[in-house]
C-alpha cells in the first residue's frame, strides 16, 4: 500500500498544520523538529488506522519511523 | 462565558479546597542585564495583555459551576519599583518570595507583573501568573512575545498580532476531544486499576494531615554527569523518537528507581504532564494545555536500570498513544502522588539584552502531589536541574536535602554502570550514614565485672537487704558469703574454672546463690526454667556439655540418667555449711562466659547463645544508670529463669544496693506471681512483657508503688503503654526495651511518652551505649530515615555466637562493613527510624506479609483493631485462602461425563473417568428403579382426581424446551393444567413471548408470580450457592405451592432434568442399600423437601413462608418430577415442540437459557469455586443418557459477557468479593468480651486504614493461643480454615471417638479439612442434601437409623455426637 499521499497530507494538515510546507518524502521528520514525540504517536495511530492492526512495539524504532518514505515502506511490508 | 477544560475543572477544585494558600502560583524571576527601557518594557507588557486572551480572563463560578470569561480590555496599572531607592532596607530575594505567595483575585485577570531595578543596567521582571491560564511551554511564550513586542515598540514598528488561535478555541477543542474519546478516558481508568494505593514516600503514614507546604530542593547536574547522560541518549538501545523522549525515559528510569527505593512499593505509578500542544498553533498559544496521565510500572528485585528503562520506553509510547486531550479524570489522579515534570522549553534573550530565568517557588504546591520532580533547563546552559517539590508531611525543610543526595547516588550508579541492579546502590550520604553510626564505641574503657561490683557492695553495705524469698532475707553480705560457700562447694565437687554448670532450678534462694556463686567459681551458669519439658531439659544438659547441674527439689528426678554430676540445692544450707565464707577472687575476663541461655531453634531444637561477661557488664551497667535503679530500687523475680530478660531482675538490685523479692512459681497450675507481687506491693521497679501488661490494664492500681517499668520480650503497643499509665500514678515511667537475646537482654530502648508517641506501637527508640544498630536493605546499603529495612546489631552486647553450632553463627554474626573488627547480628526483625529519629519494630522479616504487592504492618491493622471498645487482645494473619483456582489449561474433563477434574475432591481413573461415573457403575441398575413410565405419571395425576376442583394440577413454565414440553403433555393427558412462571425481573423478551404465545395456544390458565425480593434473593444466593439458580428455585417452589394451597391443586410438576436429580434430591448413599425400597428414598426426599422450606436464608426471611411451618402443606401438595417419568430424547422433544407448539429459540440471551441473569451465577460460581455451576448436573444427564458429553460441554462453556455480568450485579446490588485470583487473605482473631459484628468491625477500620490492609475476616475468641514464651501463636491461628471463619464460633476440636467419627464423615460430604465441634452444619455450607448424605454415611457406620432432620436440630458435632451417645446408651442399657 502505497501511502507517501496521505501520510504527507496528513503530516502537514494535522501536525505541521503548514499545507505550504516543503517536505519530501525523504526528509528526516525528527531532526528538523517538525515531529515531536507525540507527532510521532499520532501518525503511528495513523498507520495503525491505514494498517486496521496496531504497530507492535518492536516495530516502533526510529528505522521504521524516520521519514514518509520509511513508513510508507513499513506498511508495505506489513501488507503483504 | 466558557466552561473550563478538564484540567482547568481541576485546579479550580483544587484552589477552592486550599483558598489560602498559593498551591497554583507560577512565578518567575527573569534577570536582564543592560539597558533595558521601562516605559517601552510598560508598553509592550500592556500589549501582551491586549493581544493575549489569558491574560484578561476571569474566572467565577455560578451555582458552584466554574466559568472563564475573556474582558475585552484590561488596562493594568504596571509597577515599577526601584530597588536602589524605594525599598532599600528588603532584600531581593525576599521580596520576590513574598510576592510569588500572594494569592490571587479570581475576579481579576490572574497575574502579577513587576519591574525591578536592582541596580545599573540590572532588572528583574517579576512575573507570577496563576496556573489557571499557564503551564512550561505558555511561560516561554510570554516571555518571547513581550521580548517581541518591546523590540518592535523600540523600533517604532507597528506591533503584528500574531495571536491567531486564542485559548478560548482551545477551551471548545477540549471539550470536542473529551467527547469524541470517551473510550480512552475508560482506558485510562482501567489502567490504573490495580494502582490504587500510592507509594509510602520515607514511610509516610497515610493517616497524616494534609498540608499543601511543600520545601524545594535543586539537584544541580553536573556538566559530567549532564554529558554522560547525553551520551547514553545516543546509544541504540536507549535511543527513542526523540531525544526528549529518550531524557524522559531516562529520568523517568531513575525517578521510578528513587520511589521504590524510598517506600519499598513494587507497583508504581507516577502523574507526568502531556503539554497537549499538537499543532504548530497550539505550540504558539498561551495557556493551561498541560494535562496529567500516569506512568506505571511493576518492579521486581532482579530489575536493573536497564531493564526498567525497557520497561518504561514500551510505557511512554502506551503514554504518549493514550495521553489525548481531555481524557485525563480525578479518579486517575488518584493512582500517583508523585509528578514527573520533564520541561523542554528554554528562555532566550530579551531583546538581545542576557537573561536569566528562575522559577520560584511559592512554598506550596497540591496537597495530593506529595513529590514534585522537574527537570529543565531554563537557560540552555548543558546543566541539567532536577528539582524536588517535597510536601512537608514527608520530610521537613531541614531534611528535604537529603532527597539530592539520594537521587544523585541513583543516577551516579546507574551512569557507572547500566546494567546494575536498581536496588544495589546506596542512598545514603557519608552525613546520614553518622545517623546509625552516632553512639561512640568505647574500646578503651576498662572493663568492670559484675562480680567486683556485687562484693565491693558487700562490703560496703553489708548489712542492706539484699534478697527476699518468702519470710526469707538475705543481706549484702549474707548472700555473698552464702554464694562464696557454696562456689568452694562447688569447686571441691571437680568444678574448674570457664567450666559451664547448668542451674534447673525454681526461682527460689538456691537458685540466685547458685547463680553467683558459679560465677565466683569461674564458671558459666545455663538457666533452665522448672516448666520446661523434660526431653528440653536433657537436651540442653547434654547439648550445653555442661560438668553439674544444681537443681532442687522434684526436678531431679527428671535428670535421671544423664551421665553429668547432679547437686540437690534443696538443702543447700547445710550442704554448704562446712564451708569458707570468704570471696575467692577469681579473675574474671571480659572474654569469659557469663551464661549461655538457650532459645527456640528453627530446627526445632534449642540453641544456646552464648554471653560473655563484658557483653553482660555492659548492659547492666548501662541499665541502671539509664533506669536510675538505686539503693531504694526493690525489683520482683517472678519470670522465667531461662527468659533472657529475667537477667535484669535478678542481677540490677544486687549492682544498685536495692532489693531483690523472689516469687517462686507453682509446681503445678498457673503461675500467679504477678498477681500476688501486684497485692504484696512490695516493688517499685518491674521488668515484665507486654503480654503481662494486658493482665494489669483493667486494673485500679493507683496505690501501686511500682515506678518504674521495663518491658520488653514483645512488640508493645501504644493503646497498651496509655490504658497502664492511667492504671497507675501518673508518674509512673515506662521503658520499652528491644534486644534479641543474641544483644543482652536489651540494647535499644525508648521511654514511652504518651503525646509523643501516636503511632501504633511504641518505637524502640535508640541503641544503648557501646550498641550500634543499622537498618539495612537486602545489600547492605543503610537506607534513609522511615525506609523499612533489616535490623543488625553491633557493639559490646553482642553474643559470641551459638554453643557448637559455627555455620548458624557464621551465618548470623557477620563481619560489620562499617565498623573494622566488630561482629554484626543480622535479628531478621524489621525496622525503620521514625520521625523523630527513634527506631521502630516492625515485626520479623520471615513474618512480612504482603498482600497483592502491599507491604502490610500487621501490628498497624492490631492497633487499631484494640481501639474497639470490647476487644481485649487481637491478632492479625494473612491465611492462604484454602480455594485452590486450577489454571483452566490444567483442567480435564472426565472422557465418560465430562465431569472437570477441579470439581472438589474428584479422583479419575487410568482411562480419564470421574470416580462419580465409575461409582455409578455399581449401582445404575438400582438407581433405574427410581425413575418411572409416564403411565405411572398419568395414574398419579389422574387417579384421587378431586372433582369440582379448578385444576388438577400447577405445571411449572420457566418457558424453556423442558417445561413447555411438560405443559404440552399434560394437557394432552386431558388434565386441567394451571401454569406458573416466576418473573424474576431478568426473562429474556423472547422467552416471555414463548410462555404468553404458548399458554394462548394451549388454553390454559397461566400465572406470573412475583416478589419485589428478587434482587435480595439473587444476593444471598450469591452468597450461599454462589450462584443465582437456588434463589430463584426456592422463590418459585414457594410461591407456587402457595397459590397450589389457596387453590387446592394437589400436584405440582416440576421441569428438573435426570441430572438435576442428582444435584438437588438424589445422593449416592441412597441406593446403597441391598434391598432398595424407592418408597424409603420418597420418604427421605419428603423430609428433605420439609427441610429444605424450613432452611435459613433471604427466601426465608423475606417472603410469606408460614404456611411450611405445618407438615400440613407436605401432605396436601405433592411435587411431581415430569422427567422421572419420561425418558423423551432431547431430538425428539424439539421437533415436538416446534412443530405442535410454536416454542422458538430464544436467541436475546446469547445463551441456551431464557434467563439474562444465569449467566452471573455462572460467572460467579465460576469465579469462586473455579468450575461451572452446571458441570456437576449436567454431568449426571450425560451419565443418564439425556445429553451426550460434548453437547454438555458446550453449554458449559458458552461465552459469558463480562461487561454484562458487572452490569447486572450492580443493578441488583451484589458486591464482587475481592479474592479472586488472590490465595491469601488477612484475617483478624480477637478475644474480649464477646463477638461483634464483622460489619461495625469494618466501618471501625475502614476510617483509618486504606482499603488493602482490611481484614476479609474477623473471628471471635474465647482465648487466644499462645506460644510457650505467652506470644500469641500465630502459627496455629492460620491453620484454621476458611469456613470457620465464617463463622462466629471458635475452634474446638472434636472430644472423643464419636466426635471424630462425625468430624471425619462431615469433612468428606462439606469437603472441609478441620471442623470444630461448635460449628455449625449449616453455616459450614450443610443443606439438606448433605443431611442426607451424613446421616446415611453415619447410619451406615453405626448400624443405627438416624432420621434426616437430627442433623437439622441437632447443628454442630457436640450436639450430635451427645445424642448419639445418649441414644448408645439406651441402645445397651436394652
Amino acid at each position: 500500500m502505497d501511502i507517501n499521499g496521505p501520510l504527507l497530507e496528513f503530516i502537514k494538515n494535522e501536525i505541521i498544520e503548514d499545507n505550504q510546507l516543503e517536505l519530501g518524502f525523504q526528509d528526516d521528520l525528527f531532526s528538523t523538529g517538525l515531529v515531536d514525540s507525540m507527532g510521532m504517536m499520532r501518525i503511528i495511530s495513523f498507520v495503525e488506522k491505514k494498517l486496521k492492526t496496531e504497530v507492535p512495539f518492536e516495530d516502533m524504532t526510529v528505522d521504521n519511523f524516520m521519514t514518509i518514505e520509511a513508513i510508507s515502506k513499513y506498511v508495505s511490508n506489513k501488507t503483504v | 462565558m466558557m466552561p473550563l477544560t478538564t484540567s482547568q475543572t481541576s485546579m479550580w477544585l483544587g484552589q477552592k479546597l486550599n483558598p489560602s494558600v498559593p498551591i497554583y502560583n507560577v512565578p518567575y524571576a527573569f534577570y536582564i542585564n543592560g539597558n533595558l527601557d521601562a516605559v517601552t518594557f510598560k508598553q509592550a507588557f500592556q500589549e501582551l495583555i491586549n493581544t493575549t486572551d489569558v491574560l484578561r480572563t476571569v474566572f467565577f463560578d455560578v451555582d458552584s459551576i466554574p466559568y472563564q470569561k475573556v474582558l475585552k480590555d484590561y488596562n493594568y496599572s504596571f509597577e515599577a519599583i526601584n530597588f536602589k531607592t524605594d525599598l532599600t532596607d528588603i532584600l531581593i530575594n525576599d521580596w520576590l518570595q513574598d510576592r510569588s505567595e500572594r494569592l490571587f483575585d479570581m475576579s481579576k485577570p490572574l497575574f502579577d507583573s513587576v519591574l525591578l531595578n536592582t541596580s545599573d543596567q540590572e532588572y528583574i521582571w517579576f512575573f507570577n501568573v496563576h496556573h489557571l491560564i499557564t503551564d512550561a511551554s505558555s511561560s516561554v511564550l510570554f516571555f518571547n512575545r513581550l521580548s517581541e513586542l518591546y523590540a518592535q515598540i523600540k523600533k517604532g514598528n507597528e506591533s503584528t498580532d500574531n495571536s491567531k488561535f486564542k485559548y478560548s478555541d482551545y477551551v471548545q477543542y477540549e471539550a470536542n476531544q473529551q467527547n469524541s474519546n470517551k473510550a480512552n478516558k475508560a482506558y485510562w481508568e482501567k489502567k490504573v486499576e490495580t494502582f490504587s494505593e500510592t507509594p509510602m514516600l520515607y514511610g509516610e503514614k497515610k493517616t497524616q494531615q494534609t498540608t499543601s507546604k511543600s520545601h524545594r530542593v535543586v539537584l544541580d547536574l553536573s556538566l559530567e554527569q549532564s554529558e554522560k547522560i547525553n551520551a547514553l541518549a545516543e546509544q541504540s538501545d536507549i535511543k527513542v523518537w526523540t531525544k526528549d523522549l529518550t531524557l524522559f525515559n531516562i529520568f523517568s528510569t531513575l525517578l521510578f528507581t528513587y520511589l521504590y527505593r524510598i517506600s519499598g512499593q513494587k507497583k508504581l505509578a507516577i502523574g507526568a504532564p502531556i503539554n497537549n500542544r499538537t499543532t504548530k498553533t497550539l505550540k504558539s498559544t498561551p495557556g493551561l494545555f498541560i494535562e496529567i496521565f500516569p506512568l506505571t510500572v511493576e518492579l521486581t528485585e532482579d530489575d536493573t536500570f536497564f531493564s526498567l528503562l525497557q520497561q518504561i520506553k514500551r510505557e511512554t509510547n502506551e503514554y504518549l498513544k493514550h495521553a489525548i486531550t481531555g481524557t485525563s479524570s480525578a479518579k486517575v489522579s488518584r493512582s500517583f502522588n508523585t509528578i514527573f515534570n520533564y520541561i523542554n522549553a528554554s528562555f532566550s534573550d530579551f531583546d538581545g539584552l542576557t537573561t536569566k530565568a528562575e522559577w520560584i517557588h511559592p512554598n506550596h504546591s497540591d496537597p495530593a502531589h506529595k513529590l514534585r520532580c522537574h527537570v529543565y533547563d531554563f537557560n540552555a546552559t548543558g546543566h541539567t536541574k532536577v528539582v524536588f517539590d517535597i510536601n512537608t508531611s514527608i520530610l521537613d525543610e531541614s531534611e528535604a536535602h537529603a532527597i539530592t543526595s539520594h537521587f544523585s547516588n541513583i543516577l551516579d550508579a546507574f551512569l557507572s554502570n547500566i546494567n546494575a541492579l536498581i536496588e544495589a546502590p546506596s542512598l545514603l550520604s557519608e552525613q546520614e550514614s553518622s545517623l546509625f553510626l552516632q553512639s561512640e564505641l568505647e574500646f578503651n574503657k576498662p572493663y568492670v565485672s559484675i562480680l567486683e561490683h556485687f562484693e565491693t557492695l558487700a562490703a560496703n553495705i553489708p548489712n542492706a537487704i539484699a534478697f527476699q524469698c518468702k519470710n526469707e532475707t538475705l543481706t549484702y553480705k549474707g548472700l555473698n558469703k552464702k554464694a562464696n560457700q557454696l562456689a568452694n562447694y562447688l569447686i571441691k565437687n571437680g568444678m574448674t574454672s570457664n567450666q559451664k554448670v547448668a542451674l534447673y532450678n525454681y526461682r527460689s534462694t538456691a537458685y540466685m546463690i547458685g547463680v553467683l556463686a558459679v560465677i565466683k567459681a569461674g564458671g558459666t551458669f545455663i538457666p533452665i526454667a522448672s516448666d520446661q519439658p523434660r526431653e528440653r531439659v536433657r537436651f540442653i544438659v547434654s547439648n550445653s556439655d555442661c560438668s553439674l547441674i544444681l537443681t532442687e527439689g522434684d526436678l531431679k528426678k527428671n535428670l535421671e540418667n544423664t551421665n553429668i554430676q547432679v547437686i540437690d540445692l534443696s538443702d543447700f544450707n547445710s550442704l554448704i555449711a562446712n564451708e569458707s565464707v570468704s570471696n575467692l577472687n577469681k579473675v574474671l575476663k571480659a572474654s569469659a562466659l557469663a551464661y549461655v541461655l538457650y532459645t527456640s531453634g528453627s530446627t526445632g531444637d534449642p540453641k544456646g547463645v552464648l554471653i560473655s561477661h563484658s557483653a553482660l557488664s555492659n548492659y547492666l551497667f548501662w541499665a541502671k544508670d539509664h533506669y536510675g535503679i538505686d539503693s531504694k530500687s526493690v525489683f520482683p523475680l517472678f519470670t522465667s529463669i531461662g527468659f533472657d530478660l529475667t537477667i535484669t531482675s535478678t542481677f540490677l538490685p544486687l549492682l544498685s544496693g536495692g532489693k531483690l523479692i523472689v516469687y517462686k512459681e507453682n509446681t503445678f497450675g498457673p503461675d500467679t506471681s504477678l498477681l500476688q507481687l501486684l497485692g504484696d506491693n512490695l516493688v517499685n521497679v518491674i521488668k515484665l512483657t507486654p503480654s503481662h501488661l494486658t493482665f494489669l490494664k483493667d486494673r485500679n492500681l493507683a496505690n501501686s508503688n511500682i515506678h518504674t517499668m521495663i518491658v520488653g520480650g514483645e512488640d508493645f503497643k501504644v493503646n497498651l503503654g496509655k490504658s497502664i499509665k492511667s492504671s497507675f500514678r501518673n508518674h509512673l515511667k515506662i521503658f520499652n526495651e528491644y534486644g534479641p537475646t543474641e544483644a543482652t537482654v536489651g540494647c535499644i530502648v525508648s521511654k514511652f511518652d504518651v503525646d509523643k508517641h501516636s503511632d501504633a506501637s511504641i518505637p524502640i527508640g535508640y541503641p544503648i551505649k557501646n550498641m550500634h544498630a543499622y537498618i539495612l536493605d537486602s545489600h547492605m546499603n543503610m537506607v534513609p530515615k522511615g525506609v523499612v529495612g533489616e535490623l543488625y546489631l553491633s557493639g559490646h552486647s553482642l553474643a559470641n555466637g551459638y554453643l557448637k553450632l559455627e555455620d548458624l553463627t557464621n551465618s548470623k554474626f557477620i563481619d560489620n562493613p562499617f565498623v573494622d573488627g566488630l561482629k554484626m547480628y543480622h535479628t531478621g526483625d524489621l525496622a525503620r527510624i521514625n520521625k523523630t529519629g527513634e527506631f521502630e519494630y516492625l515485626g520479623r522479616v520471615d513474618e512480612q506479609v504482603k498482600l497483592r504487592g502491599y507491604r502490610i504492618e500487621l501490628t498497624d491493622i492490631e492497633s487499631n483493631l484494640l481501639d474497639f471498645e470490647g476487644i481485649d487482645d487481637c491478632a492479625v494473619v494473612l491465611v492462604e485462602n484454602n480455594k485452590v483456582i486450577v489454571p483452566e489449561e490444567e483442567v480435564i474433563n472426565c472422557t465418560e461425563c465430562g465431569l472437570p477434574s477441579n470439581y472438589p475432591q474428584t479422583d479419575f481413573d487410568d482411562y480419564g473417568v470421574c470416580h462419580l461415573c465409575n461409582a455409578f457403575k455399581g449401582y445404575k441398575e438400582k438407581a433405574q428403579k427410581y425413575f418411572k413410565t409416564e403411565e405411572e405419571l398419568k395414574t398419579i395425576l389422574t387417579t384421587n382426581k378431586i372433582e369440582n376442583t379448578s385444576y388438577d394440577c400447577l405445571s411449572l413454565l420457566s418457558g424453556g424446551k423442558d417445561s413447555t414440553y411438560i405443559l404440552a403433555q399434560l394437557v394432552g393427558m386431558g388434565l386441567k393444567v394451571l401454569a406458573f412462571t416466576l418473573d424474576n425481573g431478568y426473562i429474556s423478551e423472547q422467552a416471555k413471548d414463548n410462555v404468553n404465545r404458548i399458554v394462548e395456544k394451549l388454553g390454559v390458565d397461566h400465572i406470573y408470580g412475583q416478589t419485589e425480593h428478587m434482587n435480595a434473593i439473587f444476593i444471598d444466593s450469591l452468597n450461599r450457592h454462589q450462584n443465582v439458580c437456588n434463589g430463584c428455585f426456592k422463590t418459585i417452589y414457594t410461591l407456587s405451592t402457595k397459590i397450589a394451597m389457596e387453590k387446592e391443586i394437589p400436584f405440582i410438576v416440576t421441569g428438573l432434568s435426570r441430572g438435576q436429580f442428582f444435584e438437588t434430591r438424589l445422593t449416592e448413599e441412597l441406593f446403597w442399600d441391598e434391598n432398595l425400597d424407592v418408597t424409603k428414598i420418597d420418604d427421605t426426599i419428603l423430609e428433605v423437601r420439609k427441610l429444605y422450606h424450613r432452611e435459613e436464608d433471604a427466601v426465608r426471611d423475606l417472603l410469606e413462608v408460614s404456611i411450611f411451618e405445618d407438615d400440613d402443606v407436605f401432605d396436601k401438595v405433592q411435587f411431581v418430577d415430569f422427567y422421572r417419568y419420561s425418558d423423551v430424547s432431547l431430538e425428539h422433544m424439539i421437533s415436538y415442540l416446534e412443530d405442535k407448539v410454536g416454542w422458538v429459540r430464544p436467541t436475546d440471551t446469547g445463551r441456551s437459557t431464557n434467563c439474562l441473569i444465569n449467566q452471573v451465577g455462572i460467572y460467579v460460581h465460576k469465579k469462586e469455586k473455579g468450575y461451572s455451576n452446571y458441570s456437576f448436573p449436567y454431568s449426571w444427564d450425560v451419565r443418564l443418557g439425556h445429553k451426550t458429553r460434548d453437547e454438555s460441554l458446550e453449554e458449559i462453556n458458552e461465552y459469558i459477557d463480562e461487561v454484562e455480568v458487572k452490569r447486572i450485579m450492580e443493578e441488583i446490588g451484589y458486591e464482587e468479593s475481592n479474592t479472586f485470583g488472590n490465595d491469601e487473605k488477612l484475617v483478624a482473631y480477637y478475644t474480649g468480651d464477646s463477638s461483634i459484628s464483622s460489619k461495625a468491625l469494618k466501618k471501625h477500620l475502614a476510617s483509618k486504614l486504606p482499603a488493602y490492609m482490611m481484614p476479609s475476616n474477623f473471628k471471635f475468641l474465647e482465648d487466644m493461643p499462645l506460644t510457650k514464651n505467652g506470644k500469641v501463636d500465630k502459627k496455629t491461628l492460620k491453620k484454621i480454615n476458611t469456613e470457620q471463619l465464617e463463622l462466629e464460633t471458635s475452634y474446638v476440636a472434636p472430644r472423643n471417638e464419636i466426635d471424630e467419627l462425625i468430624e471425619g464423615v462431615w469433612k468428606d460430604v462439606l469437603r472441609l479439612s478441620k471442623i470444630g465441634i461448635h460449628d455449625n452444619f449449616i453455616a459450614l455450607g450443610g443443606h439438606s442434601l448433605a443431611a442426607i448424605r451424613v446421616t446415611s454415611r453415619l447410619n451406615e457406620a453405626l448400624g443405627m437409623d438416624i432420621p434426616l432432620n437430627k442433623v437439622f436440630n441437632l447443628p454442630t458435632i457436640e450436639a450430635y455426637s451427645n445424642y448419639l451417645e445418649k441414644i448408645m446408651v439406651e441402645l445397651l442399657g436394652e
